[in-house]
């Protein structure tokens, strides 16, 4: 068999199947095209992240500093779009039942896939690289060599995340991987953590520390790979190519053979699903429901009506059992716990009830960024694998889906906030010796979650939980939009509050407000996210 | 006059430019059996999604029991159970969490439902997989799920698209048998397949569409009497291996 025409012709479909997979709501007309495909909002939030942080240390620190810090950040990105759902493009199980017969050598499948991730990656590295490397070489100790060698760095960088991300996931195996992959996003999560301590710290430390560090950093960051591959751009940017040359090769040549080892721990890992050793579904569950119904027990007391109880059954039992719907959506609490973990690290969670200042700002963050958490937590319930068991739904005489959408988006801010708001609430009443107060704080933040959630369901859900095709990108991209809204909202409410005071008085007057108004936006949110779900049952339920 | 089960009117649809059921009408009164047959791409699944409330036709109406589907669509949807082709299922659910959905769906009381959940586990033999994964089960189990489900609320009206899909032997004789009491007991089965000596066996009258438009329609023991070789196979084969799209004298609607 010629291997080179089996690998292009594998490629070809691959990367044909990509595209029209962000082509998919216009390829159908199973929904109005979207501007702009999920993937291009990807590429955008990385692009507007590079440059705001290129923007926030240009002409503050040296240029060999500035490429370590863009790098890492390239690291960062990467790595949590590749860990997040990127990395479905390299495991596909249902490539067994089409590939799995053919005579096809295992390196070569492998090899397409693998290229086939890279496509992606390569977009993400130019994304990354364009502000840092036009900024960079526009600093007053580097020249025009910078953009090349910082490219080539940024390539360098992003081929060791990918192949990393790749590698770990084909050698531990997929069953492995998917008891895993709520530790994985909560290292994710650490990982958004250091980011926000490095980014708040940018922004907060006026009093010259930051260039003061960039300017004499500690001796072990230039031995790490960041380090001496930002060593490297700084060397080209100050004209000195062949010093430049060492570290920029060693770099790539690290990165390709890190490929090459991932390309062999895929191929290994694609023998094992091919012959069967490990099937997707290989785990038996024996929940034995009672009474014929799904209302029971403290979910009765949840829900409003049966339709309701049936969504929030699905997606309560759905998330508990889908590792991928879990892997999208806990990253959207990294904010909020690095607020939270960062308040208490930092001794910068002030009682709002009793300080004035700065001091405070942390506290009415972890809000803020609970109610910004939400739009991402209700994406993750807007895609599934089963998209046809929608039709259950959508043949059922039910007079509106909205109660199903709701009951289902109940079930899921419950899962994945309901543990925070407890912590957060016990934190905050052991901080600030108060339960009263932690108890308002744990109020508003709630408050804000409820509003972000009337402000998102509409536009997010209209359709079946659990029945829009995944598309790459899709749990990523266009919903930080939304998530940025929702944000502003609360950052708004924030800023009253701060100017407001401790007043305990003025505070309980604002939550009684954003209380009273939470009733005529859930009412509209309701009718809304009905008649987005009427539109789509008129243009034939899920097409 | 009485009502028909199933009543279609000048039924189109359009996907795109291209018309894939062109104007399709026909009745069917309760407790018949009918086959809804025609080769690949002739329409049929594109017809019970309309009849299901899953597509809006381009044109034309349909009724269950009576109740309009554009302008009476949830007392239609009270009245039917669907299997669509694959089965619709949850993978992350099991068979009995699906039941308990279904029946909160269609609002059928829980002690009812249990009971009826637990006759028809044990009809089919598949309690013994009740609480386990749909993703841990075969196809064939995976298709006495769906096949539940449709019975599940008592429908008096059962849209079937391939039901035959994976079934063994005796559990392919288990849908026959309830399909035959369902009939008896006033109610009505429009059974689209592919299996013609199944659909010859079992369904008073059979319906064969092609390229979108309806060639033949008449009772199932006529048809089969009007072939060569007297099979429905045959006459199938005759009507649907042409691109000029002709009923057979008599038997178009």
């Amino acid at each position: 068999m010629n291997q080179g025409r089996a690998l292009k012709a594998l490629l070809g479909a691959f990367l044909r199947m990509e595209l029209r997979n962000q082509a998919y709501a216009a390829a159908t007309g199973a929904k109005p095209a979207e501007a702009l495909p999920p993937l291009f909002w990807v590429l955008g939030q990385f692009l507007a992240t590079s440059m705001l942080t290129s923007l926030t240390l240009f002409l503050r620190v040296p240029a060999d500093f500035f490429a370590v810090a863009s790098l890492g950040l390239t690291t960062v990105l990467v790595g949590s779009a590749l860990v997040v759902e990127f990395h479905e493009v390299a495991f596909q199980p249902d490539d067994a039942l089409v590939l799995g017969h053919r005579p096809l050598p295992l390196g070569t499948y492998a090899r397409a896939r693998l290229l086939n991730l890279l496509a992606y990656v390569g977009l993400f590295a130019v994304a990354t690289a364009i502000f840092p490397s036009v900024l960079g070489a526009a600093l007053f100790d580097a020249g025009p060599h910078f953009a090349w060698a910082f490219l080539l760095a940024n390539v360098a960088v992003s081929l060791g995340v990918a192949a990393l991300v790749v590698g770990a996931f084909a050698a531990f195996g997929a069953g492995w991987m998917t008891r895993i992959r709520s530790l994985l996003a909560w290292v994710q999560i650490a990982a958004i953590l250091v980011a926000f301590y490095g980014a708040q710290m940018l922004l907060r430390k006026a009093d010259g520390s930051l260039e003061v560090f960039a300017q004499r950093p500690p001796d072990w960051l230039w031995l790490t790979p960041w380090g001496a591959l930002g060593a490297g751009v700084g060397k080209a940017g100050a004209g000195q190519l062949v010093q430049a040359a060492l570290p920029l090769s060693v770099g790539l040549l690290i990165g390709f053979s890190l490929v090459a080892l991932a390309a062999k721990a895929l191929s290994k890992s694609w023998a094992g699903l091919r012959a069967g050793a490990e099937p997707a579904a290989s785990h038996v569950e024996h929940v034995v429901i009672a009474g014929g119904t799904v209302r029971v027990g403290w979910v009765g007391r949840l829900v409003a009506s049966r339709a309701e109880a049936a969504g929030f059954f699905l997606a309560r039992r759905l998330l508990e059992r889908d590792g991928d719907a879990r892997l999208r959506a806990l990253p959207a609490l990294g904010l909020p716990v690095s607020a939270l973990a960062l308040g208490l690290l930092s001794d910068q969670l002030a009682d709002p009830f009793v300080t004035r200042g700065g001091g405070i700002v942390l506290s009415l963050s972890v809000g803020v960024l609970l109610g910004g958490a939400v739009p991402s937590l209700l994406t993750a319930i807007a895609a599934g694998k089963d998209e046809g068991a929608a039709s259950l739904f959508w043949t059922a005489p039910l007079p509106s889906l909205e109660p199903v959408v709701t009951g289902a988006a109940k079930a899921a801010l419950l899962r994945f906030l309901g543990p925070l708001f407890v912590v957060f609430v016990v934190a905050a009443a052991w901080w600030w010796r108060s339960v009263l107060h932690a108890g308002l704080e744990g109020a508003w933040a709630l408050l804000l979650v409820l509003h972000a959630w009337a402000l998102a369901q509409p536009k997010l859900l209209d359709r079946v939980p659990f029945s829009a095709r995944l598309v790459r990108g899709a749990s990523m991209g266009p919903v930080a939009l939304l998530g940025a809204v929702c944000t502003a909202f609360g950052m708004g409410l924030a800023a009253v509050r701060y100017a407001v005071g401790p007043s305990v008085g003025a505070q309980l007057g604002l939550l009684a407000v954003l209380a009273v108004a939470f009733l005529p936006h859930q009412h509209l949110a309701r009718r809304q996210t009905s008649q987005a779900l009427l539109l789509r049952r008129a243009r034939g339920g899920e097409g | 006059m009485t009502t028909p089960a199933i009543d279609v009117k000048d039924l189109r649809h359009r996907y795109g430019s291209s018309e894939v059921v062109r104007g399709l009408s026909f009745s069917i009164p309760a407790g018949q059996i009918c086959g809804y047959l025609g080769p690949n791409g002739a329409g049929k699944s594109t017809t019970l999604k309309a009849l299901t409330g899953l597509l809006t036709p381009t044109s034309g109406s349909a009724a269950i029991m009576g109740h309009d589907l554009r302008t009476a669509t949830l007392a239609a949807q009270r009245c039917f159970g669907f299997v669509p082709d694959g089965g619709g299922l949850y993978s992350l659910l099991t068979p009995r969490e699906h039941l308990a959905l279904v029946a909160d769906l269609h609002d059928v009381p829980a002690g009812l439902a249990a009971e009826r959940t637990e006759q028809l586990l044990r009809r089919f033999e598949a309690a013994a997989f009740a609480d386990r994964r749909v993703d841990t089960l075969s196809k064939g189990q995976r298709q006495k799920v769906a096949l539940i489900t449709a019975f599940l609320h008592a429908p008096q009206v059962l849209f079937l698209d391939e039901p035959l899909n994976g079934l063994d032997v005796t559990a392919a004789r288990t849908l026959k048998e309830l399909l035959v009491e369902h009939a008896k007991g006033g109610g009505t089965v429009l059974f689209s397949s592919h299996i013609l000596d199944v659909v010859e066996r079992i369904c008073d009258r059979a319906i064969i569409l092609h390229q979108g438009q309806v060639v033949a329609d008449a009772p199932t023991t006529e048809l089969v009497a009007r072939s060569k070789d007297k099979t429905l196979e045959s006459i199938f084969h005759q009507l649907v291996t042409t691109d000029r799209v002709a009923g057979l004298e008599g038997f178009s609607a």
